[in-house]
């Protein structure tokens, strides 16, 4: 028990001290307006906090998107998908990098989202 | 005429000299005629201007004071170049006795006998006027200007004879040549003056007369017998109860004729009488040159009565009244092709040149027969030398086959069949040249049997009709149309043409009333009643039968546009049958009543035609290759104009769905044009309805080909997904018993249904079905067939889980651990997507939220419940029951995202939560927040069902349901919970 015991414990104190010391990061929402893509799905962000987004893998074009809503505090990145039928879907994901040409974040699950910028 | 007085004078005045000549002989020398006739002879010389020769002269001497002579070849000659031949005169015998006494006495001359036989008279006259006459007249007009103790004043007549008398007269000048031969005639009268009064009765002469080389009598008999006064200075006969013939034809004359030489007239004042006269001899009268044609074979006989009254010259007629007789009459013309025959008629031809109006030709009657039809006519003909007027009254029995050979064989007209029936006349000649069909009058009443006409590809026949008109209506329905009525009657009517079209009618009755239909500057008036028994047209592929249709029709234009028909049509039959191709109607009771105006403005006939009026349909059946099953229609009424289609009633079934639609569809023209939606309000009310069956009635309507692989829907609706209606926006306020989806059913339902220009919405719809009490709002919206919108709001208050997830299959595969509950839950959902043609899920639009709610739920998977017992060392005494469930999660696209919940079982509470991926991979995460256990554990399940994995962790949400110590992160993940389900609430009506 006690051989249990001690890698338990220094494991949780390595893990408190990990997440003590994890320093989150600010990123500027006026990056993220604009016309993002990864393989054929895109996300356009307006200023206003809206956008859409659509994939073209799935015959959608840009003009058929589906809207959404989005904030970005700090480096919490929240789309708001809503529904037309009524309802709501929030996506939260945490930025990890937020460049004039590159986007990155991931979900709670630890799945990554990377994007290009689309410069036309 | 005034030159046979020149011969009667001629012969009497030679006469006369020859007698006085002598008788002063006699008187002096008293010779035998040896002795006389050279005398007589020398003494002529002196008085007959021409050469003359005398045979042989001997007094006879009868009854004192009578003295008579007898002179035999009595000859003069006058020689005239181109005359037939020298001898003016030649008398075989000339007997002529005078009563001396009375001229000696009163210087009376009574001339007692005067009998010229065998003689011969030869007058001439040649091309420029010299007659071989003209001394004897230079002489008469000398002798006149010479005084003379010798006048005629009195001449008394008693048998002047002439036997076989010859008399020839040629006139180059004038270019006739006349002869009479064998003139054989009798004279008595007395000449006082210039006045003969007397008796002629010739018994026999031929007449011969030759104008311009053309002979117009050639040896004509004529027979005369007559008491006339003549007064030669005026050159005036007169005949009482006269008689003369013209080889055989008699005519009896009462009257005078004088001719005017001032003014170069015959005045006349006769009334006459024909004997029957034959055709076959008038016209053996007629020169050739006046016949027709050659192939004119007539007979019959001709009466005639008459006057003859006034002056006659080359500008006036003389008034004539007469009436004219014709029977048995018989006719051929070569330009007939058939003879005609029982020609009979009788007339009254009246002239009044002082009132030409007053002229008329009146028909007593007139017959005549061919060998298959006979007709007749009566009536007056006025105004004859004016603008004639026909009122006359025709009756014919006429065989339609024997005219044919009349029409022109490029008019393509053939008929047959019989005509009877009178025909009503009354027109002018200017009204016929001109065509006024609106001032003439005509009417008539005729029968067809077996009636047959073919007018180039088109044809009609009748087994037996009647048809009454008239020009024009005498009663008009309508100020408009009292141009003419026709009334058609008929057992069986049919009219073809060629192979595009058949209809036949039988028991077909129609009233006509119209105006001028020539009139191209305006639309006429028209009204049509009809009564048929029964009616079957066929077109192409289209069949039509309609049992007893009774109705009206009206033709007119709309005010202020004549040119812009507007029509009103009313019928109303029975047992209405239709069949085009593979598509049919079938109705037990057919009314219509509609007005039609024309828009001549619209370039799309459809939109041409402006329709108002109702409805009303019973028992009908319509069959389409696009129902699955035949539609039966119980009963529609409805009342319709160009935009308002009104929707009393109508009661529908087709195969298992059975409805009642009721309500207003509006801007049905502005649609059809193009400028707005079709708008529809309704009741429908269904006891019960197959959902897939409807859908496919409404497929793809109004429908553009706008993708590249579309497939026409209309012609093909079966194929390609649902397409919802374009340009129209339907609501249909549901009330449905019970409705069939696939395999689904439901019950109860009420809510609105509408479909608006793409979009098919189910609002609110609250029903029932075995799993549960639902509302369901949805939405299907196809903007192009390979993306089709697809929004659905779910709420399930009391839903059994097993059978929401029989019903709603794919909530398995969004929320798998469903499977594994059993019992009452309260469930909401909303999700949309779009769909590819096939109705697949694309996956990258798919989006959703929904919550859950379920207390003393049940696990069913009693071996996932031991294996979750044993691990966690559940009582002896727990049950596979969760005491509660509540959870929220939401779907976007292929991520599952469950929001942590507390689940409560037996000592356990534990919060879950995690993401579940369409490939069927998860990732959870319990947190034990209280259990028997000393510490707090989490459990960390990764993988996939055939591979899971377990994994201990600290309790992610321990505090989660302490609001006082809970940390930043669950705070968040429960006001996202709440945003998810008060969105999804919001929407519950109840």
């Amino acid at each position: 028990m006690k051989k249990l015991l001690i890698p338990l414990i220094t494991g949780i104190v390595v893990a408190l001290v990990l997440v003590s010391c994890e320093k989150e990061e600010d990123f500027d929402e006026s990056l993220l307006v604009g016309k993002w893509k990864s393989g054929q799905l895109f996300y356009r962000y307006f200023i206003n906090g809206t956008g859409y987004t659509w994939d073209e893998g799935d015959d959608v074009r840009e003009d058929e998107a589906q809207n959404f809503t989005w904030t970005l505090v700090r480096s919490e990145l929240t789309h708001i998908h809503v529904l037309e039928i009524g309802g709501t879907v929030p996506k939260v994901y945490t930025v990890t990098e937020l460049t004039l040409t590159r986007l990155i974040y991931k979900d709670e699950f630890g799945k990554s989202h990377s994007f290009t910028r689309v410069i036309l | 005429m005034r030159r046979v007085f020149k011969v009667f004078y001629l012969s009497l005045l030679s006469f006369l000299v020859l007698v006085l000549i002598t008788t002063g002989i006699l008187f002096w020398f008293v010779l035998p005629p040896q002795k006389l006739t050279p005398i007589v002879l020398a003494q002529s010389e002196r008085y007959i201007p021409y050469p003359a020769d005398i045979g042989e002269v001997e007094l006879t001497l009868g009854t004192f004071p009578q003295l008579g002579i007898k002179v035999s070849n009595f000859t003069i000659i006058s020689p005239s170049s181109g005359a037939p031949c020298d001898t003016l005169l030649k008398a075989g015998e000339l007997i002529g006795v005078i009563d001396f006494g009375a001229f000696w006495k009163n210087r009376e001359i009574i001339i007692n006998k005067f009998i010229l036989s065998e003689s011969y008279l030869n007058l001439f006259t040649d091309s420029l006027g010299q007659t071989n006459y003209g001394l004897f007249l230079d002489e008469l007009t000398t002798g006149s200007q010479e005084p003379s103790d010798m006048e005629l004043g009195y001449i008394s007549l008693e048998n002047i004879e002439f036997k076989n008398l010859n008399v020839v007269y040629t006139d180059l000048a004038a270019g006739f040549n006349t002869s009479v031969n064998s003139l054989a005639a009798k004279i008595s009268g007395v000449l006082s003056g210039d006045n003969l009064s007397g008796y002629i009765n010739m018994s026999n002469a031929c007449l011969s007369f030759e104008y311009d080389g053309e002979k117009y009598l050639e040896d004509a008999s004529i027979q005369i017998n007559t008491p006339v006064d003549i007064l030669v200075s005026r050159q005036l006969v007169h005949v009482k109860d006269g008689f003369a013939s013209l080889n055989g034809l008699g005519i009896t004359i009462d009257g005078s004729i004088e001719y005017d030489t001032s003014r170069e007239s015959v005045i006349t004042d006769i009334s006459y009488q024909l004997n029957p006269w034959q055709i076959e001899d008038i016209v053996a009268l007629i020169p050739p040159v006046f016949l027709l044609d050659q192939g004119i074979e007539a007979s019959g006989i001709i009466s005639s009565t008459g006057t003859v009254r006034g002056i006659f010259n080359d500008s006036l007629m003389p008034s004539m009244d007469i009436h004219l007789a014709l029977t048995d009459g018989n006719l051929i013309y070569e330009e007939l092709p058939f003879p005609l025959s029982r020609l009979i008629g009788e007339a009254h031809f009246y002239y009044d040149p002082d009132n030409a109006q007053g002229s008329f030709l009146s028909i007593s009657h007139f017959e005549a027969n061919s060998p298959d039809s006979e007709f007749g006519t009566h009536g007056r003909v006025n105004r004859l030398f004016d603008d004639m007027h026909f009122d006359l009254v025709t009756d014919a029995n006429i065989l339609l086959d024997e005219f044919n050979s009349f029409i022109p064989a490029n008019m393509k007209l053939d008929a047959g069949g019989r005509i009877s029936g009178q025909v009503k006349t009354d027109f002018t000649m200017s009204q016929a040249e001109n065509l006024l069909l609106d001032k003439m009058n005509m009417s008539g009443s005729v029968n067809l049997y077996g009636f047959s006409m073919i007018y180039d590809s088109l044809s009609m026949s009748a087994n037996k009709a009647k048809i009454d008109f008239s020009l024009p209506n005498p009663g008009p329905s309508d100020r408009n149309t009292g141009f003419a009525f026709v009334k058609i009657a008929s057992d069986e009517l049919v009219a073809s043409m060629a192979e595009s079209f058949r209809t036949t009618m039988k028991n077909a009755h129609f009233f006509v009333e119209m105006s001028d239909v020539r009139d191209s500057t305006i639309i006429p008036d028209l009204f049509c009643t009809f009564s048929i028994g029964s009616l079957l047209s066929s077109m192409d592929t289209l069949e039509i039968s309609i049992d007893q249709p009774l109705g009206y029709f009206t033709l007119s234009h709309v005010p202020g546009a004549p040119l812009q028909p507007a029509i009103q049509l009313a019928c109303n039959s029975y047992k209405l049958n239709a069949i085009m191709g593979r598509n049919s109607i079938q109705t037990d009771k057919f009314i219509i009543k509609t007005e039609i105006i024309n828009d001549r403005g619209q370039e799309n006939i459809f939109l041409q035609w402006l329709p108002t009026g109702s409805m009303e349909l019973r028992n009908g059946t319509i069959s389409m290759p696009a129902l699955s099953h035949p539609l039966d229609i119980s009963a529609i009424k409805m009342d319709f104009d160009p935009e308002i289609f009104n929707i009393h009633e109508s009661c529908l079934k087709i195969d298992r769905s059975d409805f009642g639609l009721t309500g207003v569809l509006n801007n049905v023209h502005s649609w059809f044009r193009g400028d707005s939606l079709l708008r529809g309000d309704f009741s429908f009310v269904s006891g019960n309805t197959d959902l897939v069956q409807i859908m496919k009635l409404t497929n793809g309507i109004g429908m553009q080909d706008d993708d590249n692989n579309s497939e026409s829907l209309v012609e093909n609706p079966d194929s390609g997904p649902y397409m919802v209606p374009l340009g129209i926006d339907i609501l249909l306020r549901a009330q449905i018993d019970q409705a069939n989806f696939g395999s689904d059913t439901a019950t109860n339902i009420a809510g609105d249904v509408r479909v608006s220009d793409g979009v098919l919405v189910l609002d609110g719809l609250t029903f029932t079905t075995p799993a549960a009490g639902m509302q369901l709002t949805a939405m299907y919206r196809t903007p192009r067939k390979n993306h089709l919108y697809l929004g659905i709001d779910y709420h399930m208050l009391d839903v059994e889980i097993s059978r929401l997830l029989q019903m709603i299959p794919d909530i398995d595969t969004l929320m798998p651990m469903l499977r594994s509950f059993d019992g009452r839950g309260e469930f909401h959902i909303a999700v949309e997507t779009y769909l590819d043609s096939l109705y697949n899920i694309k996956k990258s639009t798919l989006r959703g939220a929904s919550s859950i709610r379920g207390q003393d739920l049940v696990l069913m998977d009693g071996e996932t419940f031991s294996e979750i017992a044993r691990t966690l060392r559940f009582s002896k005494r727990a049950e596979n029951r969760v005491d509660s469930l509540s959870a929220e999660f939401t779907i976007f696209r292929e991520e599952i995202d469950i929001y942590p919940f507390l689940m409560v079982m037996d000592r356990y509470k534990a919060v879950v939560a995690g993401r579940h991926n369409f490939d069927m991979s998860f990732n959870y995460h319990i947190s034990l927040v209280e259990s028997p256990l000393p510490i707090r554990l989490g459990i960390d399940i990764t993988g996939t069902m055939d591979d899971m994995r377990y994994r201990l962790a600290g309790t992610r949400y321990a505090e989660f349901y302490r609001p006082a110590s809970r940390r930043a992160v669950e705070s968040r993940q429960l006001e996202l919970r709440r945003m998810i389900r008060e969105a999804l609430i919001k929407n519950i009506t109840e």
